[in-house]
C-alpha cells in the first residue's frame, strides 16, 4: 500500500515540481501515472523510491509505505517493501542477466549471509515471467534495449515487494514486448502487488490499468478509471492536443488518436 | 549471428591469480643482481641469508602488498565513479601525497613522528588533505555525491596539487629537485620490515572495509538509482570506499611514491577473465596486483644490474602490451 498526502517538492532555487500531490495505491491495484514532460511523473516515484533516488532534497508532505512513515522508514526496509524500473536503465553494466537479475535478491540477504534458501527459485520464476530465462548466461551489455528492459524489470520482481514502481518501462519495447511487460504487470497486481507505472503511453496504460492518475505541472489534475480520465476536454487541458477517441470492439475504452495540437 | 563475448570465470580467475602471486612471492627474491639458493639461505650461509631476510624478502613483500592495495583501490574507483579510466590516483591522492613528498623535501624536514620518516609522514597528510578538500568540495556543491561532482572536484584538486609541485621543484635546488623527481617515479628500495609493518595496519583495515562493502558494491555497478531501490545507502556508502580506498592507496604510496598503471590495468584484467562481480573481482584485483608487482620490480633492478630502473616504468612498459593482449583477445571474441 503506498499513500502520499500533501506532497511537494521543489529543487533547490528552483521551481515546485510537484505541488501537493495526493494519491493512494491498494494492494491489488494497477494504476498508471500520466501526464506530459515535466509534469512531476519520474520526480514522485523517485520522491518515492528514497531520499537516495531524489539526492537527499527536502520534501514536504506524508509519506506512507506499506504502513510505515515514508520519513522513518531505513533504505533497506524500504527495499522490501517497494522496487523500482528506472526510466533509463544502465547499458554499460558488466553482469550476465542472471546475475542482474540477482541482484534484486539484495535487500533480502542476511548481513555476512549469502542469499536466502529460495533465492534461486524466485530469480527462476522472476527470469521466467518476464520471459528471459533464454538469455540467462548472456552479457547484459549484448542485449537489446527491450531485452536489458526486461532483465531489469525481472529483477525488480525477484525483490518481492508488495509495491512495484515503474518509469516508463514500455519505452523501450516493441509492440508485442510492451503488450507483455504490462500483462506480467497486471498479473503482480492480481498476486495482490499494489503497482504505480508512470508512461507516456495512454492506450496501453487504459488497456491494463485499473485507475489513471493525470499529473500536469505537479498537481493531480485527475484521478479516476480509464473512461473518466480519458476524456476530450481533460486530454485537450492537460496536453494541448486535440484527439479522437474511437470505440475499439472488445476494449472498454476508447482508442485516443492525437490529432493536432490546439492552443499557444 | 554475433558471437558472444568469452565467458567470465570468476574461480578459475581468482585461482590463477592466487597460484601467479604463490609463484612471484617464492621466486623473485631469489632472483637479483646476486642470484640466491633457497637451500642457502635457510641454512643460513651467509651472505646468502642477509640478503635474503633483510633486503631482498621485505622488498617482494612490500610490493606485493603496494600491487594488491593500489589493484583494489582501483577496482574499487573504477566502480564508484563509473569510469574505466578512473585509478587509485585519479582523485588526487597521489598528486597530494607527492606533494606532501616534495614540500617535505623542499624544506628540507627533519622530524620522526611514531618512528617514522618525514617523508612518508608528508606524503600521507598531503593525500590525507586532497581527500578532505574533495569531500569538502562535493558536500558544498549539493547533498548528493555524484560520480561526476567527484571526479570533477578529484581532478581540480589534483592539478591544483600539481601546479604547486612544479612551483616547488622550481623554487628547488638540483639536488633536491632530482630527489622530488626520483620519489615521483615511484621506488621499492627498503631495507628491513619497517616499511611494510608501518603501511600494513592502513592497508588492512581499508582492505577488511572494502570487502564488507563487496555486496555493495556490485549494486552500485547497476546505477545509483537501482542501487538505492535495492537499500543501499548509496551516499554513506560512496564515502565510506572513497575513504577505505584512498587510505589504502595513501598508506602504499607513502612508502613507495606513486607507481602508476598497476591499479589501471590488473582491476581490468581480472574483471575481462572472471566477470564484474566485486566477489571474484575484489580478490582476483588484489591477488593479481600483489603478483605484477613484485615481477615488475625483479625485472627494475635486474635488468641493469647493478644500477636499478624505476619500478613505475616498468610497470607501465610492462603492463600497456600485456593489457592490450588481453583486451584484443576479447575483442576477438564479439562485441
Amino acid at each position: 500500500m503506498l499513500r502520499v498526502h500533501a506532497l511537494s517538492f521543489s529543487y533547490p532555487r528552483g521551481p515546485k515540481v510537484l505541488d501537493a500531490i495526493d494519491l493512494e495505491v491498494a494492494p491489488g491495484e494497477f494504476v498508471a501515472l500520466l501526464g506530459p514532460n515535466g509534469s512531476g511523473k519520474s520526480t514522485l516515484l523517485s520522491l518515492l523510491v528514497g531520499p537516495e533516488a531524489l539526492g537527499h532534497h527536502p520534501w514536504a508532505g506524508q509519506l506512507e509505505i506499506g504502513g510505515h512513515d515514508g520519513r522513518t522508514l531505513n533504505t533497506r526496509a524500504r527495499a522490501l517493501q517497494l522496487s523500482y524500473v528506472p526510466q533509463t536503465v544502465p547499458v554499460d553494466l558488466r553482469l550476465d542477466v542472471e546475475g542482474v537479475v540477482r541482484l534484486g535478491r539484495f535487500p533480502h540477504r542476511q548481513p555476512f549471509g549469502g542469499d536466502t534458501a529460495d533465492a534461486d527459485r524466485v530469480v527462476e520464476e522472476a527470469m521466467t515471467a518476464c520471459g528471459v530465462t533464454p538469455l540467462r548466461g548472456r552479457a547484459y551489455g549484448t542485449l537489446s534495449g527491450g531485452e536489458r528492459q526486461r532483465v531489469i524489470l525481472a529483477g525488480c520482481l525477484a525483490q518481492q515487494t508488495p509495491c512495484l514502481l515503474l518509469d516508463e518501462p514500455t519505452s523501450a519495447l516493441d509492440l508485442r514486448h510492451g503488450l507483455e511487460a504490462l500483462a506480467v504487470l497486471a498479473t503482480q497486481a492480481r498476486a495482490g502487488k499494489a503497482v504505480l507505472v508512470a508512461t507516456h503511453d495512454v492506450n496501453l496504460a487504459a488497456q491494463f490499468c485499473s485507475r489513471l492518475v493525470l499529473l500536469a505541472e505537479g498537481r493531480v489534475v485527475a484521478d479516476g478509471p480509464p473512461e473518466q480520465v480519458l476524456t476530450r476536454e481533460v486530454l485537450a487541458q492537460v496536453y494541448g492536443v486535440e484527439v479522437a477517441l474511437i470505440p475499439v470492439e472488445g476494449r472498454r475504452t476508447p482508442l485516443v488518436l492525437p490529432l493536432h495540437p490546439i492552443g499557444p | 549471428m554475433t558471437a558472444e563475448p568469452r565467458k567470465a570465470r570468476p574461480v578459475a580467475t581468482v585461482l590463477v591469480a592466487l597460484v601467479l602471486c604463490a609463484l612471484a612471492l617464492v621466486l623473485t627474491p631469489l632472483i637479483g643482481a646476486v642470484p640466491l639458493d633457497l637451500k642457502e639461505v635457510f641454512r643460513g650461509v651467509e651472505p646468502a641469508a642477509t640478503i635474503f631476510f633483510t633486503l631482498r624478502l621485505p622488498r617482494v613483500l612490500l610490493a606485493a602488498l603496494a600491487g594488491g592495495a593500489l589493484a583494489t583501490a582501483g577496482t574499487v574507483f573504477q566502480t564508484l565513479l563509473r569510469n574505466d579510466l578512473a585509478t587509485p590516483f585519479t582523485l588526487g591522492v597521489a598528486s597530494g601525497g607527492s606533494l606532501g613528498a616534495v614540500a617535505a623535501i623542499h624544506f628540507g624536514l627533519t622530524f620522526t613522528l611514531l618512528g617514522l620518516s618525514p617523508l612518508p609522514v608528508a606524503a600521507f597528510a598531503g593525500a590525507a588533505l586532497v581527500v578532505a578538500a574533495i569531500l569538502g568540495l562535493v558536500r558544498l556543491r549539493g547533498p548528493s555525491m555524484e560520480s561526476t561532482t567527484l571526479l570533477l572536484a578529484g581532478v581540480t584538486v589534483s592539478f591544483l596539487c600539481s601546479a604547486t609541485i612544479m612551483l616547488l621543484q622550481y623554487l628547488s635546488d638540483f639536488t633536491a629537485t632530482h630527489r622530488m623527481i626520483r620519489w615521483m617515479m615511484g621506488g621499492l628500495d627498503t631495507v628491513g620490515y619497517g616499511p611494510l609493518l608501518q603501511a600494513l595496519p592502513f592497508v588492512l583495515v581499508g582492505l577488511a572495509v572494502i570487502a564488507l562493502q563487496t555486496g555493495h558494491l556490485n549494486q552500485l555497478l547497476a546505477g545509483d538509482l537501482l542501487a538505492a531501490s535495492r537499500g543501499v545507502p548509496v551516499r554513506r556508502v560512496r564515502v565510506t570506499l572513497l575513504l577505505a580506498a584512498a587510505l589504502i592507496t595513501a598508506a602504499v604510496i607513502a612508502f613507495t611514491g606513486p607507481i602508476g598503471f598497476v591499479g589501471l590495468i590488473v582491476p581490468h584484467g581480472a574483471r575481462l577473465l572472471g566477470g564484474a562481480n566485486h566477489r571474484a573481482l575484489l580478490p582476483a584485483s588484489f591477488l593479481g596486483g600483489a603478483a605484477l608487482l613484485p615481477v615488475c620490480d625483479m625485472i627494475a633492478r635486474t635488468v641493469i644490474a647493478p644500477a636499478e630502473l624505476p619500478v613505475g616504468v616498468l610497470t607501465a612498459l610492462l603492463g600497456a602490451p600485456f593489457f592490450l593482449f588481453i583486451l584484443l583477445g576479447q575483442g576477438r571474441g564479439g562485441r
